[in-house]
């Protein structure tokens, strides 16, 4: 009879779930990473938590959470309390290795910079300067000498504060190894000389060497290019404008303002139009 | 006691039921379960184009593939597009999603978990690209616009979710035997200048006991491509000055902030140029115009009822098929440099190089065989397959070196124009403050006692306010966008399998994101002071 087979499976149901929940959790898998960076938060974070990490993967595992805990919907401050909470543990664990303590304190800053709010600028700041000095770890001290630039910059009120932020990016920029984070910084400054001071051709030594780094996506590069070319006219160097020039259109040839370049190319090389 | 008729009865519900369930095992299972190799494939193409010749297409398209690979079999699954995103979003959720699907109502969150980046394949070349031009190439720079406007879906992640098929223009499309009845000419308005007098040819066509007609049939929806494409020429030359670093373009939250720090005035004559120019679009088209909607227009072109009809190509198909008369196609016409009373600050027809795409198509995570998937999304942007596709739609390829409909060869998008200028109204930008403040006050300007001075005057009280908070509400998303790409940083940094590529690419626009964003602060907090 179906009813006495449905009556006997549920009494048998309670052991077959204890033994289920008595096994040892499958390892942590690639696969709550890849639910997280395919953007779907809340699965890869309940597929963290049922997994048991191995204690050589504990801290990656924590600050993985962490990472999810930033953004999990429902995004609550209990939540965000909850992964600064995993993260100071990280920090505070003594065997703790150095790409995961300076992953810890990347994060730490982030949430405390940019999650937070009213966001821990004091905190926040703390946690970018120690960053920026870990010479083991030249990307992530080049982003926390990059966002302790930017945080300067949003408490710079008057001149003075800029030219102190200008100062102190210049003088950082020199100690940053990592080339991506050094073209970010350069980017960065030759923005503030040329927006904030009106300073050409110290704008255009930063964006110069931010295009010699290059990007990743090309279509960066190329308005990178456009950047420098606007200002080598400015400084009357039409040579190195059509370098540029002629750069944006081996990159985007077929861009809505690539005609309008073709013909500033042909005036500037003394070609022919176009 | 029971009789055996009534035992067998007991039986029968339940295995009715198990019977539906093993059904809907099977029905749900089947489109995800591998067939043994060798075993018959099936890929399903789920979309919403069913304007004329898109399906017909389709299936050309899908006979031919299967002639190449026998053992595949292309199954269309066509959804009307009111219905679209409701079907997208349950068939995404139940997992059981066509193995392509189009990505109409897709948004960064839904691409990312449900649709496999093309990011890699994109990288190189497309096998079927070989003995073309397009050989050499990568399968992402043989597309018109590089599918940046399809990179642009996903910011946070780079993500390049799917391929385009066509690309959509914006034309002018003439009657032409009611033009020449109205003007005695049979070739369409090739300047605004003959666009406007078509105005005074109407009424004069109307005096003489003509039909009532409008010159341009238009509705709410259209208008806005009509603005898109006429207005932005009277703010060109300008546009070079408000570049903060010289790249020629001034996105809208530019516009905002020079609004709210003075590089830019209501007063200035570029912006009066354009006002000026609204109000002269407005002339030409039917009374209510933003009321009206995109039958109303169309019914109204081919019941003779207006002289052109300026339209996407995407409607050419139905024009050719259900007018009973004659249909020119044109570019839309602009004021050219040098032209009265629109042309001196024109720098003339604006570059569609960046225009909007149609017909994205990417390959879902749950399908069984994405390989293939992938393969017949190559196949249908071949040259050979995408002239065949331009040609029975009627619809403008987007990939390169295809031309255009052979019997519309106006409908290829203008790639040697100039670079746009402003878009003052900002209809997509922040919370669309500063668009309704424009859009609720137009009556000002097109009205009968209307006028460029009233309509700036009332605009210009309340447009401050207005660009302020749709600059917080880009902030708002901004600040979404930055936590976002903070969450991925960590993923990457911590990835069982790290790939710092991909943690450089999240660094790589996050930077820059977040330095725009402290950019934008400081110039609100300036214009503040």
């Amino acid at each position: 009879m179906p009813v006495t087979f449905l009556s006997r499976l549920l009494r048998r149901l309670p052991p077959v779930m204890a033994l289920a929940w008595l096994s040892p959790a499958p390892a942590a898998s690639p696969a709550a990473w890849e639910a997280g960076l395919n953007l779907d938060f809340a699965q890869a974070y309940r597929q963290l938590e049922q997994t048991e990490p191995t204690p050589a993967a504990l801290d990656r595992h924590d600050l993985a959470r962490a990472a999810l805990l930033l953004v999990r919907p429902p995004r609550t401050p209990a939540q965000l309390r909850q992964a600064e909470t995993l993260l100071t543990a990280t920090l505070d664990r003594p065997d703790v290795s150095d790409p995961e303590r300076a992953t810890a304190l990347y994060l730490r800053a982030r949430l405390r910079h940019r999650h937070l709010d009213p966001a821990d600028r004091e905190g926040a700041g703390r946690d970018y300067a120690t960053l920026r000095l870990l010479a083991d770890q030249p990307a992530l001290a080049a982003q926390g000498t990059y966002h302790l630039v930017l945080m300067r910059l949003e408490e710079a009120e008057d001149e003075a504060a800029l030219d102190a932020v200008l100062t102190l990016g210049e003088s950082w920029l020199a100690e940053v190894r990592d080339p991506a984070g050094r073209r970010d910084l350069h980017l960065l400054l030759g923005r503030l000389y040329w927006e904030e001071r009106r300073q050409a051709a110290a704008a255009l030594q930063h964006w110069r060497q931010a295009r010699a780094i290059g990007h990743r996506q090309a279509a960066r590069d190329a308005d990178l290019n456009l950047m420098i070319a606007h200002l080598a006219e400015e400084l009357g160097d039409p040579d190195l404008a059509v370098i540029h020039y002629r750069d944006f259109l081996h990159l985007r040839p077929r861009d809505a303002r690539a005609t309008t370049l073709r013909h500033r190319l042909a005036q500037l090389s003394g070609e022919g139009t176009p | 006691m029971t009789t055996p008729a009534r035992a067998r009865g007991r039986w029968l519900g339940p295995a009715v039921l198990v019977l539906c369930f093993l059904a809907s095992l099977w029905h749900v299972g089947r489109g995800r379960v591998a067939p043994p190799a060798g075993d018959q494939i099936t890929i399903r193409v789920g979309h919403w184009l069913m304007h004329a010749g898109m399906r017909e297409a389709f299936a050309e398209a899908a006979r031919r593939y299967e002639e190449l690979h026998p053992h595949v079999r292309i199954e269309q699954v066509v959804v009307p597009i009111r219905a679209y995103r409701a079907w997208l979003r349950t068939q995404m959720v139940g997992g059981t999603a066509p193995d392509i699907t189009g990505l109409l109502g897709a948004d960064a969150e839904m691409l990312g978990r449900h649709f496999r980046p093309l990011n890699d394949v994109l990288a190189v070349p497309n096998p079927y690209h070989a003995d073309t031009p397009l050989a050499s190439l990568p399968w992402r720079d043989t597309f018109i616009d590089g599918l940046e406007s399809i990179q642009n879906l996903t910011p946070a992640t780079g993500q390049i979710a799917a391929v385009t098929l066509q690309l959509n223009t914006i034309r002018l499309y003439t009657n032409l035997d009611l033009l020449e009845a109205v003007t005695g000419q049979r070739e369409p308005p090739a300047s605004f200048a003959a666009l406007q007098a078509l105005e005074d040819q109407v009424a004069a066509h109307a005096a003489t006991g003509g039909r009532a007609i409008v010159p341009i049939a238009g509705c709410g929806p259209y208008l806005r491509y009509i603005y898109d494409r006429v207005l932005p020429t009277q703010t060109q030359q300008l546009a070079p000055r408000l570049s903060p670093f010289g790249t020629l373009t001034v996105p809208d939250r530019e516009v905002a902030l020079a609004l709210l720090d003075g590089r830019l005035s209501l007063q200035q004559e570029e912006v009066h140029a354009t006002f000026a120019l609204m109000q002269a679009i407005n002339r030409l088209l039917p009374p209510g115009v933003q009321q009206l909607q995109r039958d109303d227009a169309l019914f109204a072109f081919l019941q003779g009822g207006a002289v052109t009809f300026i339209a996407g190509s995407w409607d050419y198909g139905v024009l050719v098929r259900d007018s009973g008369f004659p249909v020119g196609v044109s570019r839309v016409p602009v004021p050219l440099p040098g032209e009265e009373p629109f042309g001196r600050y024109s720098l003339g027809p604006v570059s569609e190089a960046a225009i909007a795409h149609e017909a994205a198509l990417g390959v879902v995570r749950h399908s069984a065989h994405p390989e293939v998937a992938i393969d017949f999304l190559r196949f249908l942007t071949q040259p050979e397959i995408a002239t065949m596709f331009s040609t029975m739609s009627r619809r403008v390829s987007a990939v390169i070196g295809v031309p255009p409909p052979e019997d519309a060869p106006e409908l290829a998008p203008i790639m040697d124009g100039a670079p746009p200028g402003l878009n003052l109204e900002m209809p997509y930008f922040g919370g669309q403050h500063a668009y309704r403040v424009l859009s609720q006050n137009l009556h000002l300007l097109t009205g009968p006692s209307g006028g460029v001075p009233l309509f700036t005057r009332q605009v210009e009280r309340d447009l401050p306010g207005a660009l302020r908070l749709d600059l917080a509400h880009f902030l708002r998303n901004e600040q979404r966008e930055i936590r976002l790409g903070d969450a991925l940083a960590g993923l990457w940094l911590t990835h069982p399998c790290t790939s710092s590529d991909r943690l450089a690419e999240t660094w790589e626009i996050q930077n820059q994101r977040e330095a725009e964003a402290v950019r934008i602060r400081r110039r609100l907090r300036d214009s503040g002071r």
